[in-house]
């Protein structure tokens, strides 16, 4: 019995420490000696009297996907976003500046571009790039790149151009279907440009061996495990690496690099990735989860960095079927629903509260949002709401039954369970709110059947986007989409909405209109702006200012400090 | 039966599929995707067709061309693609299969032979907790203790090979589990046998009792938990191959039901199912040569169809 007993207290003994040995904190340093971290000095403060370094300049970066093809117009991925622009470059791009808060604008391989007619735009590329194969960049592989995209890929920017005329071998007018705000500007930055020489000389459409106009060649791939890149020998804009000289529209996603080699290994677990960052196997995990992410906080051997990632609001269903069709009850509901709450529940406050349906770094953003009462949580507001709600219907707030839909991601869970909350408060019924998680596929769908839902959330993805008006003109266009999230047969809010995202008629009145007019029909509440975030090695020493000024995070290709041991 | 099985399979993958809400075709294209886009790639995708139209379009390219399509959101050749994962998935069930019974049954043994003893309790503690406790938490729990703080394997991918470890040992250890709580009570079954305590009262000694009169018999509804554990095993591939990053089936897999990649989600369930009923297959041959009672059953009826021929020639002959 007493052996019996001696084995058990063992067993739990063992279990134990090992339990404490794996959960405890990583805080000390020491304890992951081999890690690049621990082996360096910080780079910044030693960089002027260090020597320079001379070895192969390499960096890892951790990615949660895998890029699956090097075709140039295939589907957008994570691993794409951060990949593909190592080898395939964009005729402009639009890049967050963190520093000042604002959207910059970037020639790459255009030098200029003019809108010569109501829907025809000229587009003149620079002079002098070539790809990595050594052929000239022109206006037909311009022409070529598009009409090919067209042709093959899912990519539906491209599906607008109704025109591509050349002018001469450096010029060529694109006409478009309709020209609403930021649409052009999506065209010029989704399409990889690509020579047609190169693209005919690959057997398979570059689907394994990418060429393109961008400083780096791919080196090696393996599918699903990693791609590893070179400085290609001549890059045609090696000259921008010397001048460093952002005004002179070179742009830091590929004109900034002093890396020799880049690997990007896909590490689909974010726990795994926090792992692989504190065991020193890779230099910069992309993404960090909420969870891990205060491993690194506070910690000398890591840096952390934050970007904007999604912009997460409640949509109400006007429809006549929807208890919200009644606009009392939306003010009610909007009222009742604290943002701040909810930035805590999503991303443990990593973010800011949102003040309009927009985000304050895109172009048409009014920083006049900044300060208006945009549905401050209020309760007692939102009783008064309430009580004239049931005065018009004579419908009792306790037996109120909302259907709340929403993607199945973490963030938007966990809004949706502090929504759940609050209108359980406002309500007295903590079950007022049902909440029902689909997957992408089946959420598409369900935003499109207005007996679906009461409420959504409104997940925006903010990375690629550079005007309200472009998330606006997708989610609310009747006209164009045959249907609005709202499901509401209002006039009104069409012809703002037109006036708003039009080129022709667009300005800081319309836009302010159009957001004016969706408050005050309360049709949407944003709540938060949410910042995706990721870690490095400390011996990164200038990430924050690699990836907070004129900001791509295209991590891969930024400049970074190097110090006398590299690594 | 490995046909009916796989075909049986393939069209009940392909009916959840189709009736599954949502389309791929404005999932692939995005919130973009204009009413004639969404059409136009439906068609390309051959999703516009009717139910029975795609789904015999699929079995007859799938079992008589042996063409398991594209991606619908990469294009890549599923074929190609599972040619270069397959291998990976395969290492990491096999060795896990092979880890199950190189410990599983010394442990099921260890426990049977000292029954009631604290060896049997520990086993079976042991046993308990590799049963119940999930995959996905303990491979963490192990990449923190041996990936982040001794350092001794990678924390993600198979190179260098030390990566295989862990996930191994983590996919074998419900297996593990499995085969020693079966492998103790088929061995307590036998242990009390009338042939085993006559084994014993003609003096053999332990050791020869246990591995030529205990162990050939307890073995064979060990054969059956092995088959079902590799079963298991493929199955587990999709969470350790996520949580371990290792480019597998199931990796493959969890990405493309992600991104509703119907053509993929198809071909992975339907390789998956010819490997797993083949592997049952092997199971059931393994049963004719361990078990003398099936042994001797398929001798009797092979003998009883010669004896028959031979009379049918003699009559002929007769004749």
């Amino acid at each position: 019995m007493n052996m019996k007993k001696r084995i058990l207290a063992m067993l739990l003994a063992g279990t134990l420490t090992l339990g404490l040995a794996a959960c405890s904190g990583s805080n000390d340093s020491s304890a992951t000696s081999a890690s690049p971290s621990s082996s360096t000095e910080p780079a910044q403060t030693s960089q002027e009297t260090e020597p320079e370094f001379e070895g192969v300049k390499e960096i890892v970066v951790g990615v949660g996907a895998d890029i699956k093809t090097w075709e140039p117009w295939g589907a957008f991925n994570l691993a794409r976003q951060n990949e593909a622009p190592l080898v395939y470059q964009n005729l402009t791009t639009d890049v967050v500046d963190l520093e000042n808060g604002t959207m910059v604008h970037y020639f790459i391989l255009a030098e200029s571009t003019e809108k010569v007619g109501d829907l025809t735009y000229r587009i003149k590329l620079r002079e002098g790039i070539k790809d990595s194969a050594g052929n000239a960049f022109t206006a037909d592989d311009a022409i070529f790149s598009f009409q090919k995209c067209a042709e093959i890929s899912t990519l539906t920017q491209v599906k607008i151009i109704t025109d591509l005329q050349k002018v001469d071998d450096l010029t060529f007018d694109m006409t478009l279907k309709y020209d609403t705000v930021g649409t052009f500007y999506d065209v010029c930055n989704a399409i990889n440009m690509v020579t047609q020489a190169s693209y005919e000389a690959s057997a398979d459409g570059m689907a394994t061996d990418p060429v393109g106009t961008g400083p780096m060649v791919l080196t090696d791939y393996v599918a699903g495990s990693s791609a590893t890149f070179e400085k290609a020998d001549s890059y045609w804009n090696e000259a921008a690496n010397e001048s460093k000289n952002v005004d002179d529209g070179y742009c830091t996603m590929w004109d900034f690099t002093n890396i020799d080699k880049v690997r990007y290994e896909c590490i689909t677990d974010t726990a795994t990735m926090a792992i692989a960052l504190e065991s020193g196997q890779i230099d910069i995990a992309r993404a960090i989860g909420m969870d891990d992410l205060m491993l690194f906080e506070n910690n000398d051997s890591y840096t952390e960095f934050g970007a904007p990632d999604a912009a997460l609001g409640v949509g109400f269903n006007a429809a006549s079927s929807s208890p919200t069709s009644n606009l009392n009850l939306r003010l009610a509901l909007a009222y009742a629903i604290n943002s701040e709450s909810a930035l805590y529940a999503a991303v443990d406050g990593n973010g800011s509260v949102a003040k309009a349906w927009s985000y304050p770094t895109f172009v048409d953003y009014q920083t006049a949002w900044d300060s208006q009462d945009y549905f401050e949580y209020n309760l007692d507001t939102a009783k008064e709401y309430l009580a004239k709600w049931e005065q018009e219907t004579g419908n009792k707030a306790s037996d109120l039954k909302l259907r709340l839909i929403l993607q199945n991601e973490d963030d938007a869970n966990a809004v949706a369970l502090s929504i759940q909350s609050d209108i359980g408060t406002l309500t007295g019924n903590p079950t007022c709110v049902e909440i029902i998680p689909y997957d992408r596929a089946t959420f598409t769908q369900s935003k499109k059947d207005a007996s679906t839902y009461d409420m959504l959330i409104v997940d925006s993805q903010l990375v690629t986007r550079s005007h309200s008006g472009y998330e606006w003109d997708n989610l609310v266009n009747q006209d164009k989409n045959g249907y609005n999230i709202f499901h509401t047969d209002d006039a009104t809010l069409q012809e703002k909405l037109m006036d708003a995202v039009q080129v022709s008629t667009t300005s800081d009145a319309t836009v302010t209109a159009f957001q004016d007019y969706i408050n005050e029909q309360c049709y949407m509440k944003n709540l938060i702006y949410a910042d995706g975030y990721g870690a490095a090695a400390s011996w990164i020493g200038n990430l924050d200012k690699a990836t907070g000024a004129k900001s791509c995070l295209n991590l891969g290709a930024l400049t970074y400090d190097w110090n006398a041991s590299g690594k | 039966m490995i046909i009916p099985v796989v075909l049986i399979v393939a069209i009940i993958v392909f009916t959840v599929m189709y009736f599954c809400p949502g389309d791929p075709a404005e999932l692939l294209l995005g919130a973009t995707a204009s009413a004639e886009d969404i059409l136009a790639m439906r068609e390309k995708l051959g999703l516009a067709d009717p139910y029975l139209v795609q789904l015999g379009k699929f079995l007859y390219k799938t079992f008589l061309h042996f063409d398991l399509g594209n991606s619908y959101v990469s294009g890549v050749a599923i074929t190609k693609e599972l040619a270069l994962r397959f291998p990976k998935t395969l290492l990491l069930a096999g060795s896990a299969i092979v880890l199950e019974l190189v410990v599983g049954i010394p442990l099921g043994m260890a426990a049977a032979t000292h029954r009631g003893k604290w060896l049997d309790n520990l086993c079976m503690v042991l046993a308990l907790i590799g049963v119940s406790v999930p995959a996905f938490w303990i491979g963490l729990q192990l990449l923190l203790v041996f990936a982040q703080k001794l350092q001794w394997v990678p924390a993600y991918g198979v190179v260098p090979w030390t990566g295989w470890i862990l996930p191994i040992i983590v996919n074998s250890l419900r297996g593990v589990a499995q085969m020693a709580r079966q492998a103790r009570s088929s061995m307590l079954e036998v242990i009390h046998s009338d042939y085993v305590v006559t084994a014993r009262s003609k003096g053999l000694s332990e050791r020869t009792i246990l591995f030529r009169y205990v162990l050939p018999n307890a073995l064979i509804p060990l054969i059956q938990v092995c088959g079902d554990s590799f079963g298991s095993s493929l199955g587990g591939t999709v969470v350790i191959e996520n949580v371990f990053s290792i480019p597998g089936i199931g990796q493959y897999m969890v990405q493309a039901i992600g991104g509703r990649d119907y053509a993929i989600i198809r071909s992975t369930v339907v390789v998956l199912s010819i490997c797993f009923s083949i592997v049952m297959l092997l199971v059931d041959l393994c049963f004719a040569f361990v078990d003398p009672r099936i042994k001797a059953q398929y001798e009797g009826q092979s003998k009883r169809r010669r004896k028959l021929k031979a009379q049918r020639k003699g009559a002929q002959l007769h004749a």
